[in-house]
């Protein structure tokens, strides 16, 4: 029972101290919440893994490896555009579409104007359409959602009518050799998602351009009042993710060496995913690179496990989903519960 | 002394209202200004202009001499004003330094100096008195501390002229305290305060003069020792203000409806215990953390509880979740409005009958609502409580913050409940829909509702509750009665002070 | 302690409700689409008169009817905040149905066997999204997966054919002037306008679309109503197929693909905000028949089939940019 009567100052002990209990529960739970939102995809990680290694018959070969890596590499440079995107609350769904027409274009560009020319051409394109896809979000005041609906719609129909709906053949050895070469043992388009990739962290956490992504994405009201311009950072974003869906598709058309109008369909899907799995909330906040990563080479171990296993491409699809699902319904009621504890103790 | 700033003639419209008819207002350097005024008169039009969030139809500002147009908020806190705002404008996925920072980063080549940062955040907190870790994400924080942390952001900026807008709202009375000394401070500084608040106490304590906005003008400005509260209300409202009055009720031998006895809340040390007679207003009173802002939740099944009972009307009930809540009699308003309250896309007449006990009424109707019963049904609310709204379909995003809890209080009624939970119940509420509230939680408790508020605001509780519980760092250390249900009694106990003065 | 207050102003006396012509302006002010819409069939029909042929209207009709039977669902859904994306899915799992057992049962009986499956698949997805607790976007991209492997695995990979031509003749039959299907998709969309607007269950999934604290603090159903509205939605996507399948007459994991982003689309363009709250069986209606119109249109103008897929995105993001511009909320109920 506390004292009778209290001096002012005794008072603000007792309020201090309310507040080192409530800071030290903050901090538990908050350290609990990043290690639930690694779980989340690290424990079906490690799972798929395991699986992988002990059922799956030529998991561990080194062209299967190799395969598995330069996949995971293209759909984690994807992902890293698409998890910025989240961030800031909108939605890509036009990252496969602009990918085919980067790739298709990067194809064409290779065969006349030499490998070099062809990469940044490629990469140019996507960069373009990611523009295009920010302006009409920002300057049109059209939902990203429906902007990007619309834009997946436009840009698969540009390709098709860009490729005549003919496949384009790379001649250009050098070019293809990209997907392929490695260093160390570790192929190259891996190399440089991880290099993206640790930019993409970089930038996200210890630059101002990365706090202004969590403000925008956490609450945009502050974002404004604090100055920041929320346009500005919304259509760099959706540049980035069309450049990044744009240096895929240049390593997707080094990895093919043949190319048409129909890839790279469904990737919109895959990456979302991939960034859901990794732990970049839908609601826009923080976004979280590396989950991101590994949840690319998450989907992209089932991927291959399961043509390994000659499973028919339909069940892929059935698993697919049923990872998803399972995922994530783990993940959600581990968050509600770390936000329960939370809510207990803001009054 | 030079004006720092300078309002002339502003004038603000928007679609079908002259927000601002030309209001004029120096502020010199040191200066500690009140606004006040009710809802709707202007104050947060004047803010939003002064603050560039807004461009006035016509008039100037002037700051340091030179007229000044603002196209966004950095450019008016570019030429020396910050705006500590209602609404908190931190990100809660950010950290209590990030967001001090945030929009004026410490970065060199973009890369945020994460030392520096942190540093100086800790010097603001400290100046503050407050004891945080700058790293912490804001979304741990309570509502007190993100306001102190919003008052650091201010602070962080340089500036002359610093306009708080409600600051105190979320604030227990230490932290008022320490934010009367930092106003004090800056005005020794040399900088300009524009301090608006509903609290007129506060105006007292710590303006030298306060100007009254009402409808759009200014029609008062005075330094304070020349004014007292009720000329201020009297300008405020244009009208000679009435005392409001409530004889304690007479409950000697009123049913209890609401019997609570060993429950365990999370946030409060000792179970609960709480009976309420048919007729009766409870008053919750304590700071924020003191864990009296659990108990109602718990009392409607918000909040997870372990052991005890709970008995509504004599039969024993199960409070699991608000659902259940409502079902055997339980009803309960948010302090949280726009978050907890309203439906804000439904219009006002649905907003009210969203709760309505359907068990009281004929079978069709509780298949299917019917439109003239429910229309008839708002428009006798609307008489009763007197709500301003042109029609029952009128959405409820429209209304003022009084009209809003007016309609909620309506939903509240048509519950049926046998008992009441009130949070807050005139927070962001002008003076005129207050007293208007207070009657009609009278009216509630006179037909026989057992009422329960739980407020910061104690003349709120001195003024209508009958009995008084005070909670101070988890645990009950008053319990008031009659006569004893004091300002003084309420506030003392609420800081830990157990003697209770008698009247 | 007292409380200073004042003598209570009276309180002006005003109209019970909003006059009804002030309805009908405000109503009217928000019905751009609509004059989208006729601007395009005029304009259409100036360039190519075959567009008021018979035969023609009546594939416009067919194709705004498919779109239009799923967009009903899911106009509910997104006016309770939700979404679904396993549309293609759940047309493909209910049609294969109805083409497996149709040679051994009763049409009525096939029908309502799709139905079943749909509300069965519409059940996953609300069990997953209310109990579960993930995100319905997320959560349907999953079962989206989920329900077209099973499609796929049902028919192997192959084509279910429709042989029954009573069933041919009841799917894509005509009443009056109006296709089947068109009449079917009038009666479910009056019939949405009416469950959103008049019913408790319509008031409760406009209630959490809004505010979902808010309106668990009132005591509404939520978890029970959110499991609700997926069923509802799942059966609306079901019926769609029933007809599909019957135009086709056949039925294949393939069928619906991408098919959401029209529903979605018809729904979004025709007024029903993504973020919940408020939603228009009417603009619904509309939105099917302009995307019908527009695929119709780029068709009889002989446009190569690839430009289909720009003109539909770039019409989309037109409609949206102009009604952005106007203002979002509504100042009355029923008026938008």
């Amino acid at each position: 029972m506390p004292d009778a009567t209290l001096a002012p100052g005794g008072t603000a002990d007792l309020v201090a101290d309310e507040r080192a209990r409530s800071a030290e529960l903050a901090r538990r739970a908050d350290s609990r919440r990043q290690l639930l939102q690694n779980a989340g995809v690290a424990v079906p990680f490690l799972i798929v893994l395991v699986l992988g290694l002990t059922v799956v018959p030529h998991f561990a070969s080194g062209s299967n490896i190799t395969n598995m890596l330069v996949n995971a590499a293209i759909l984690a440079i994807v992902g890293y555009g698409m998890t910025l995107v989240i961030a800031v609350r909108g939605i890509d769904l036009s990252v496969g579409s602009a990918q085919a027409l980067a790739a298709c274009v990067a194809a064409s560009a290779v065969n006349s104007a030499g490998p070099l020319v062809g990469a940044l051409v490629g990469i140019a394109v996507g960069a373009g359409l990611g523009l295009a896809n920010g302006l009409v979000v920002t300057q049109l005041r059209v939902p990203g959602f429906i902007a990007t609906l619309s834009t997946m719609s436009v840009f698969r129909g540009l390709v098709l009518l860009f490729t005549g709906g003919a496949p384009i053949m790379i001649a250009s050895t050098s070019f293809k050799s990209v997907a392929t070469a490695s260093l160390l043992g570790i192929p190259v388009p891996f190399l440089v998602a991880v290099l993206l990739g640790a930019a993409a962290w970089f930038a996200f956490d210890r630059m101002r351009f990365g706090k202004h992504v969590v403000a925008v994405g956490g609450s945009p009201e502050a974002a404004v009042d604090t100055g920041i311009s929320v346009n500005r950072v919304v259509l760099l974003s959706y540049l980035v993710s069309g450049a990044a869906a744009g240096i895929g598709g240049v390593l997707l058309a080094s990895q093919l060496g043949v190319v048409n109008g129909s890839v790279a369909a469904g990737l919109e899907l895959q990456a979302i995913a991939i960034v859901v799995l990794g732990g970049t909330s839908m609601a826009g906040g923080r976004p979280r690179v590396v989950g991101t990563f590994v949840a690319a080479l998450l989907l992209s171990m089932i991927n291959s496990g399961l043509n390994l296993l000659n499973v028919p491409s339909f069940y892929q699809y059935v698993a697919l989903g049923a990872l998803l699902v399972f995922a994530l319904s783990i993940d959600g009621a581990q968050r509600a519960a770390v936000r329960r504890m939370l809510e207990g103790r803001l009054s | 002394m030079t004006a720092v700033l300078q309002v002339v003639d502003v004038v603000q419209e928007y679609p079908g209202v002259r927000a601002l008819k030309g209001v004029s207002l120096d502020l010199v350097p040191g200066q500690v200004l009140g606004l006040v005024g009710e809802n709707g008169a202007g104050k947060s039009t004047l803010i939003r202009v002064l603050g560039g969030i807004e461009q006035p139809v016509s008039g100037q500002v002037l700051v340091h001499g030179t007229p000044r147009t603002f196209r966004s908020s950095a450019e008016s806190q570019a030429a020396g004003i910050s705006v500590v705002s209602q609404e908190f404008r931190l990100v809660p996925q950010l950290s209590v330094a990030d967001n001090v920072f945030l929009g004026h980063e410490l970065a060199a080549g973009g890369v945020v100096d994460r030392s520096r940062t942190r540093g100086r955040t800790a010097e603001l907190l400290e100046q503050l008195g407050l004891d945080l870790d700058a790293d912490r994400p804001v979304s741990s924080l309570t509502v007190g501390d993100r306001q102190m942390v919003e008052i650091a952001r201010a602070l962080s900026r340089e500036f002359d002229v610093i306009i708080m807008d409600e600051p105190t709202a979320a604030l227990n009375v230490a932290e008022t305290k320490r934010l009367h000394e930092i106003v004090r401070r800056l005005a020794s500084q040399g900088k300009a305060v524009v301090y608006v608040s509903h609290h007129l106490d506060e105006i007292f304590e710590i303006c030298d003069d306060v100007a009254v906005l009402r409808d759009g003008e200014l029609v008062a400005h005075a330094p304070t020792r020349e004014l007292d509260e009720a000329r201020l209300v009297e300008h405020m409202l244009g009208r000679k203000p009435q005392t409001f009055e409530r004889a304690a009720a007479d409950v000697a031998d009123a049913t209890v409806r609401l019997d609570v006895s060993g429950v365990r809340v999370p946030g409060v040390a000792e179970p609960f215990d709480l009976q309420v007679q048919a007729g009766e207003i409870v008053g919750l009173a304590g700071l924020v953390g003191s864990g009296r802002t659990e108990l109602t939740r718990a009392l409607f099944g918000d909040l997870k509880t372990s052991g005890g009972q709970g008995l509504v009307d004599g039969k024993p009930v199960r409070l699991r979740s608000p659902r259940e809540a409502i079902r055997s009699g339980v009803f309960m308003l948010s302090e949280d409005r726009k978050g907890e309250g309203i439906l804000p896309h439904l219009d006002v007449t649905e907003n009210a009958m969203v709760s309505r006990d359907r068990r009281a009424l004929p079978l069709l109707q509780r298949l299917l609502p019917l439109v003239s019963d429910e229309r008839a049904q708002f428009a006798r609310l609307r008489a009763d409580m007197r709500i301003r709204v042109p029609h029952g379909r009128q959405l409820i995003g429209n209304l003022s913050g009084g009209n809003q809890q007016k309609v909620l209080l309506g939903r509240a009624l048509l519950s049926g409940c046998a008992v009441l939970l009130l949070n807050e119940p005139t927070r962001g509420v002008d003076v005129g829909a207050k007293v208007d509230i207070y009657q009609l939680i009278k009216q509630l408790a006179d037909a026989g509702v057992a009422v329960v508020v739980s407020s910061s605001d104690a003349p709120e509780l001195a003024a209508i509750a009958d009995r008084c519980q005070v909670y101070f760092a988890g645990r009950r250390v008053a319990e008031l009665r009659g006569r004893d249900v004091t300002e003084d009694n309420i506030v003392g106990a609420s800081v830990g002070q157990t003697e209770v003065s008698h009247a | 302690m007292t409380t200073t207050a004042t003598t209570p102003a009276p309180v002006p006396v005003q109209d019970e409700r909003p006059r009804v012509a002030e309805v009908l302006k405000q109503f009217a002010g928000r019905q751009y689409l609509l004059g989208v819409l006729v601007v395009l069939c005029v304009a259409v029909g100036l360039a190519r008169p075959a567009f008021w042929g018979s035969g023609n209207l009546s594939n416009v009709l067919f194709q705004a009817s498919f779109v239009g039977l799923a967009a009903c669902g899911m106009t509910m859904l997104i006016a309770s905040g939700l979404l679904d994306l396993s549309v293609g899915g759940t047309i493909a799992v209910a049609s294969i149905a109805v083409a497996k057992v149709l040679p051994s049962t009763t049409i009525g009986a096939a029908v309502l066997l799709a139905l079943v499956i749909g509300a069965v698949l519409g059940l996953v997805n609300g069990l997953l999204v209310t109990y579960v607790k993930i995100a319905p976007f997320i959560a349907t991209l999953g079962t989206l997966y989920l329900f077209l492997g099973a499609a796929f695995i049902w028919t192997d990979g192959k084509v279910v054919p429709i042989s029954s031509s009573n069933y041919r003749a009841f799917t894509t039959g005509e009443l009056g002037p109006l296709p089947v299907p068109f009449v079917v998709f009038v009666v479910l969309a009056v019939v949405t306008y009416l469950v959103l607007q008049r019913t408790y269950f319509g008031r409760t999934l406009r209630a959490f679309g809004s505010n979902e604290r808010a309106a668990v603090l009132a005591g509404l159903p939520v978890n029970r109503t959110k499991v609700a509205v997926f069923v509802v939605a799942g059966i609306c996507f079901a019926l769609s197929g029933v007809f599909m399948a019957g135009r086709l007459s056949s039925a294949e994991g393939n069928m619906a693909m991408g098919f959401e982003m029209d529903v979605i689309a018809a729904v979004v363009v025709g007024g029903t905000a993504l973020r919940g709250g408020r939603g228009t069986a009417f603009g619904t209606v509309v939105g099917a028949l302009l995307f019908a119109v527009l695929a119709n249109a780029l068709n009889l103008l002989g446009v190569a089939s690839y430009w289909q897929y720009v003109l539909t995105g770039a019409v989309l993001v037109a409609a949206i940019a102009v009604g952005a511009r106007r203002s979002s909320a509504a100042e009355v109920r029923g008026a938008g």
